[in-house]
């Protein structure tokens, strides 16, 4: 089965932000090499790189991936993606946009 | 349709309190000596030494921290398989972890207690902020007395004042903030598709192990454990992963994620060293990382 993380990032404009889609199909481990990088290592060797805006002392990112990731594969099969709002990111209430979201996703 | 199901194994890796670098040569005396440590405000006995740069071809150094000498340096017990240390050489990067309890918070009183009251004050502390409990135990560095925090109040910044059991903080004492256990965080790593397990053949203390997943080399997670015992060739870690690598896939959805039980060192025997502490039997995950050290 195919899952799917839903992350708000900022887009190519710089100022607002669009959901990007993050296979959790395949994961080996979930690190953070840096204060503001979380680091999705899958089977193949590829590794997806979700970049924050603000820095959280390790391993805050890491936990908070893990567990959106843990959640979103125990959810039921038709649930191919699940929302997943980065720490530090929030909804806001005046104009349903999201306030502080990812500032990169990047895989290599 | 054939669909394998997403399994984890939850490992508790020990968090990395404090690092820094070696101000002076401790090889011959089993001591690790930083200058600028703070060691007392930070570390409590038992606590975990890895010097990852000497030895680092063979997994490096691993210690106990035996007695907090002073703020700037630790006495060491040097623990795992041969080749042990002989203490931390100078100019070498060192990573500490706690095993047994987690530290909230440390530093230097600098207000006097109110009259009819027992308090530790440090103005520079939003005690609320850093986690620290009630229940949790203040030690009186200076004048070695434990107490129990009972309370957070403010004196002149918010929550920079703790109500304790005791009548022992004067300005100008260090003090450590900690609890019982070990400071630690969950750790996944992935049990299915794995292909297998083994201790890592250039790791000559043996104390990593490699995960090797679809059979390619390419594809695989190193696990660095600590562990009290000299014993040679202990492969009990390797062993109770391999189980939770089986347990993990007998359990059904939605149990994505199976709790690492732990592991017995079951060859710990009278004659081997430091089996003293914590009878030499238990293992302690210090890194979960895509490559060897």
């Amino acid at each position: 089965m195919e899952k799917f993380l839903s992350i708000p990032v900022l887009d190519a404009g710089g100022t607002l932000n669009q959901n990007q889609l993050v296979s959790i199909t395949g994961i080996k481990t979930i690190g953070q090499p840096t204060t503001t990088t979380a680091s999705i290592n899958y089977l193949d060797g590829e590794v997806t790189t979700l970049t924050w805006p603000t820095a959280y002392a390790s391993p805050k990112l890491k936990i908070d991936v893990q567990n959106a990731v843990v959640s979103a594969l125990k959810a039921g099969w038709t649930t191919v993606t699940a929302s997943y709002l980065p720490k530090g990111a929030t909804v806001s209430s005046y104009s349903g946009l999201v306030v502080n979201p990812l500032s990169t996703i990047a895989i290599a | 349709m054939i669909s394998k199901m997403e399994k984890f194994i939850n490992l508790k890796q020990l968090d990395v309190v404090k690092t820094g670098t070696s101000t002076a040569d401790g090889s011959a005396a089993l001591t690790l000596t930083d200058s600028g440590a703070l060691f007392q405000q930070s570390v409590l006995v038992n606590a975990i030494v890895w010097d990852r740069t000497t030895n680092a071809s063979g997994g490096g150094h691993m210690y106990l921290v035996t007695a907090v000498t002073s703020n700037t340096e630790l006495a060491l017990l040097a623990i795992g398989g041969a080749p042990r240390g002989g203490g931390v050489p100078s100019g070498v990067s060192y990573f500490i972890y706690m095993p047994e309890y987690t530290v909230a918070s440390g530093g230097v009183t600098d207000g006097v207690q109110a009259s009819g009251t027992f308090q530790l004050i440090d103005t520079a502390k939003n005690f609320s902020a850093l986690g620290v409990k009630i229940g949790d135990t203040a030690k009186d560095i200076t004048s070695d007395v434990l107490t129990t925090v009972l309370g957070i109040t403010t004196t002149t910044n918010p929550n920079d004042t703790l109500t304790v059991s005791a009548d022992t903080f004067l300005a100008g004492d260090t003090y450590i903030i900690y609890r019982e256990g070990a400071n630690d965080f969950d750790s996944l790593i992935r049990s299915s598709d794995v292909s297998f397990v083994e201790n890592t053949g250039s790791n000559t203390n043996n104390s990593e192990l490699k995960i090797t997943y679809q059979d390619k080399s390419a594809s695989q997670t190193f696990v660095t454990y600590a562990f009290s015992s000299s014993a040679v060739a202990d492969e009990d870690m390797r062993n109770g992963v391999q189980t939770a690598v089986v347990a993990s896939q007998q359990t059904p959805w939605p149990n994505v994620t199976y709790e690492f039980p732990g592991v017995m060192n079951t060859i710990v025997a009278s004659g081997n060293v430091n089996n003293g502490w914590l009878a030499g039997q238990n293992f302690f995950i210090l890194r979960v990382a895509e490559a060897t050290l």
